[in-house]
Order: structure tokens, then sequence, then C-alpha cells
């Protein structure tokens, strides 16, 4: 039997009540007229956050002199396309809430958006010793 | 007089610094991480203004040398 399963339990309360805060602070107070436009709001919002995490890691390390200066401009190239496929969907998106672009063209700078992101971070998982990595949403 | 044994009360050295470290990362992170998603998730109808505003936000966070002078 395991010892410490009252501490484990305290823990794992804590963690689904931060969880379950999280969640409900997200909650929209009334329905979105736009589900289109919501949606690419808050994946576009979410991956910059994650997109800052990865950043602030990499240039941490960097700082440390923990990245080489090859590794430097690997990093860079991928986190600026990331920032350019970022600035993409935001740019196309604008366009399409002002009648300038349909629903279909956005889907597709998405996807790129998509791409790019998964990029990120499987370069992420695989230069930034497990020990160091942070969750990402 | 000896106080009898309780198994719960023997805790993991392990497990209490992967939890401290847990909570010390969701302490130091959480709130700003949180306050960013929860902000963005309760505009509920984004303008064009909203996602041009991305743009400007992301170019000031492109990734920069610190080992490189300014």
């Amino acid at each position: 039997m395991k010892r410490n399963c009252g501490f484990k339990s305290m823990i794992a309360i804590a963690i689904i009540g931060i969880l379950a805060f999280a969640w409900g602070c997200g909650l929209p107070q009334k329905a979105p007229e736009d589900p289109f436009a919501y949606s690419a709001y808050r994946s576009l919002s979410t991956s910059a956050t994650t997109y800052k995490m990865i950043n602030g890691t990499f240039t941490e390390m960097r700082a440390t002199g923990l990245i080489s200066d090859a590794g430097w401009a690997e990093y860079e190239k991928i986190g600026n396309k990331f920032v350019d496929e970022h600035q993409a969907l935001s740019k196309a998106m604008a366009e399409y809430k002002r009648g300038e672009k349909p629903q279909s063209a956005v889907e597709l700078v998405q996807k790129a958006l998509q791409k790019a992101l998964a990029e990120l971070t499987e370069y992420y998982q695989k230069k930034i010793p497990k020990e160091q990595q942070k969750p990402l949403f | 007089m000896n106080r009898p044994y309780k198994e719960d009360e023997e805790m993991d050295p392990t497990a209490i610094f992967a939890s401290l470290l847990l909570i010390g990362r969701i302490a130091q992170e959480g709130p700003q991480i949180i306050n960013d998603v929860s902000a963005a998730w309760q505009k509920v109808d984004p303008t064009a203004k909203d996602f041009e505003a991305l743009i400007t936000v992301m170019e000031a966070s492109r990734p920069k040398d610190p080992l490189k002078k300014q």
C-alpha cells in the first residue's frame, strides 16, 4: 500500500480546484454571434501563450549559455516562422471580419498555423531537457 | 506514550519535492497564463481591431538573442 496517499489526494484536489477555476474563468458570459471568429480568437490567443512560454525558455537558456549560436539560429528560424503564420492568420481574420475574405480562405491559413505550431512544440520537446520543460497548452 | 502508526502520515520525500515544485510552478506562472487565456476566452465577439492587435503583440514577441547587443 502506498504510504503517502493522503498527501497525494490533497495535491490532486488542489490541482482539480485550480483547473476548475481556470475553466470557470474561461467560460463565455454569452453565446458568440460569430462562433468561427470566437474560436479563431481563442486559438490565436492560446497558441500565442504557448509560443511565449517556449520563447521564454529558449531565451533564458540562451542567456545562460546553454544554447549555441547555431542552436539559437535554428530556434530563431522556427520561432519567426510561427510568428509569421500567427500574424498571417490574425490579418486574415481581420479581413474576414471586415467582409473582405471568405471563411474558406481563412481556413487554409489556419492549417498553416497549426503546422507551424506543431513544428515549434516538437522542436521544444526535442531540444529542451525534460526537467526544464513547462506544460504546454 | 507512543502514538499508533498511521501509514498516511509518512511521506515519500521525492513525492513531496515534486509536488512542491509543481505548486511553485503553478503559483509562479499559473495566474498569468490563466489571466491571458481566460481574457481571450471571454472575448465573445472579437472585432477586426482585436485581431489586428494580436499582430502588434506577436511582432513584439519575436525571438531576440539575449547575447546580441542591441
